[in-house]
Parts: C-alpha cells; structure tokens; sequence
C-alpha cells in the first residue's frame, strides 16, 4: 500500500499557459456547531471524502478544555505541507539532497490595532540539515513563489461567500 | 448520546472593539509537518501541532495522482476557514439574540493553475446554511461575520508572513548531488519568466 505513495511528477514545475483559472483539485469541508453550537468550541469538521474528520475545541488560552484542535492548528498544518511539497519538487528538480526537510509553521491569532478586530500572523520556518546555506535560500525563495498558500498570505486570494438557506 | 458539560462558547467580549497601538497575540500555535517515506509533505508526510492534539497523515487525493486516504492541505485550510467562521458566526448571532441551531458552515478550496502568473493559486467558497433564519437577517450576520473572521480577512488582503530558513548545511559538508547546466539552481527561476510566447493555450 505504500508502494503507492510517491511525490507528484516534475512536471507540476511547468509554467501554466491557459488563460483561465484551472482547478486540478477541490474539496469541501463542513463545520457544525456541536453541542455549544459554537464551531471553534464544540464544532465538528468534515470533509466530503471524510478524510478529514476533527472534533474542535477551544484551546485553553481562551479557557476551553483544549482537547481537541482549532482553526490555527488546522491552518499551519496545511501551510506547512504544502510548503514542504513545493520544496521537495523544487529541490528534486535541481538535484538537491532533500532528506531531512522540515517546514515549522506558527500560526498567531491576535487582535488587529488597524480595525480593532482580529488578525492572523504566520511564521514560517524552514529546516533542511542537508542542503547548503546559499542553496537553501534560493530554495525557499522560489517556495514561497511556488506554494499558493504563501501566495495567499502576501496577497489575498479569490474569496466568495454566501448565505444558501 | 452522553453530553460533556465542560463546554461553553467563548465570552461576547471577544466582538468588543480592541484599542490597543500594536498587534495583541491572544493565542499561538505551531504544527510541524516532516515528509515521510515519499520525501514530500503533501504525498507522505505527517503533520503534528506542539500540543499534540492534531496528528494526521497527509496523501496526495486521486485527483492529483495519489492514492487518497489521508487529508491535504486543502482540507485542512478549509476547516480551519469553516471552523473560524462558524464560530464567528455564533457569536454575532448570540450578540443579536438570532437563535442558529442547525447552523452550518461549507468551504470548498480548488487548488489549481494560476493564468495570471502560470503557478498556483487557491479559491475558497464559503456557503452558510442558516435554516430557519430570516433572509434578511441571515444576510445581515453572514456580512458582518466576513469582516470579523481572520481567515476571510486573509482571504481578502493578504496577512503577515514571515519566512525564514532557520536550519541548513553548512558550506563545506554539502554539494548539491548532480548539479549541471541544464538543471540547476539557477533555473529554478524558469517559472519566473513571464516574456515567453503567449500563443499556444493548450486546449
């Protein structure tokens, strides 16, 4: 069964060249409230494939019970996988020893002094034991270009909501 | 089925403006995701938060060539995004006394190709499901609820993002394993190249 699991092809490297967003893959994911029916408190998230499926709680810093995970958590797992997959395709492309990579992401939530509401801060940091400094660099360099989720961190991305029923 | 009664929604005091001059860090987490047996984080990698309390196995879906069976970033930012918003969501609408039971919160995230600049790029669609409220009143929260939800602000403008290389090997140990001109470092910029031909859209 794990004979199966290798990286996607090179070829992902290839710059695209259509004229219109092109979607290679979607997922939905559902949150209920729970019994407090508060999503972040006592919410439960599923995805469509049920994949996915995490029971939410408040961490203890807002006095929850902390027993579950949170939007941060769920968040900087998906950045980091992310960013580490575009640094092995990257790295594999140039020839590089890329063993031992791994992608640390910190997600902050705090409040925002600009609108007086709340603000997200992510840290990304980035281990690679095997691979030279000036090489490294150049390497996250064209991670961060490469991985959509760090593209969404410096600019936004398309966001549409609305209410269904 | 058995209720826990140790659960409560946070305090209303969270929707009170802040006034503070610099940025107040309320809560902070980090996850470390290494790259298992494929050497790549998406495809066989493992993600795990310092508490300890998210643990998963990352595949590759079917529709990018892997076997599924495991979760992938973009399911993991979705219900991040979903659980924000839906929380967000409560307590407008406990503020407001608009009861919401039943209350609940789709994104669906494409990963995909970006024409603009030829890379990738991530779209997030959000459907809430308020049954039994007011249209009206529905609309109302679920506009509020986007300017009060961080992920959405994320979605809109772009957050603070810092990244650093904190750990590499050192000049003497390390030598780039096959190195040559058709294939090194210095074009892993290829994708950069934005001046090429734009005449042949593959169909």
């Amino acid at each position: 069964m794990d004979d199966k699991l290798h990286a996607p092809p090179l070829s992902l490297l290839d710059r695209y060249r259509g004229r219109e967003f092109q979607p290679l893959y979607t997922t939905t994911v559902t949150v209920s409230g729970g019994e407090t029916g508060h999503g972040r408190a006592s919410g439960v998230a599923r995805s469509d494939d049920g994949n996915l499926v995490v029971d939410l709680r408040l961490p203890t810093e807002f006095g929850g019970p902390g027993n579950g995970t949170n939007p941060e958590q769920l968040f900087a797992a998906g950045f980091a996988a992310c960013f580490h997959g575009a640094l092995n395709l990257l790295g594999k492309r140039g020839g590089m020893a890329i063993g031992g990579i791994v992608v640390e992401v910190e997600v902050s939530f705090g409040r925002d002094p600009m609108d007086g509401g709340y603000a997200l801060v992510i840290d990304v940091r980035v281990k690679m034991p095997d691979v030279e400094r000036r090489v490294a660099e150049e390497l996250v360099r064209n991670a961060e270009r490469l991985c959509p989720y760090a593209k969404m961190a410096r600019q936004g991305t398309v966001n549409i909501v609305a209410v269904v029923d | 089925m058995k209720r826990k009664t140790t659960l409560s929604p946070p305090p209303l005091t969270l929707l009170d403006k802040y006034h503070g001059h610099g940025p107040q860090t309320l809560y902070s987490t980090t996850v470390t995701v290494i790259g298992g047996k494929a050497r790549h984080g998406r495809a066989s990698g493992v993600a795990r938060s310092d508490d300890g309390q998210l643990s998963l196995e990352l595949r590759l879906p079917k529709a990018l060539g892997g076997p599924g069976g495991g979760t992938n970033p973009e399911q993991l930012f979705a219900a991040g995004y979903a659980a924000c918003f839906h929380g967000a969501l409560s307590l407008l609408a406990a503020r407001a006394a608009i009861p919401i039971p039943g209350a609940a919160v789709d994104v669906t995230v494409d990963f995909g190709r970006d024409p603009m600049d030829g890379l990738f790029l991530l779209t997030a669609h959000t459907r809430v499901r308020l049954p039994g409220v007011e249209r009206v009143a529905a609309e109302e929260l679920v506009r509020n609820t986007e300017r009060f939800c961080p992920y959405t602000k994320m979605a809109r403008q772009g957050i603070e993002n810092v990244v650093a290389l904190v750990e590499s090997g050192d000049e003497a140990r390390t030598e780039p394993n096959n190195m040559n001109d058709s294939n090194n470092i210095s074009n892993l910029g290829d994708f950069r190249d934005a001046n090429e031909s734009h005449g042949k859209d593959p169909t």
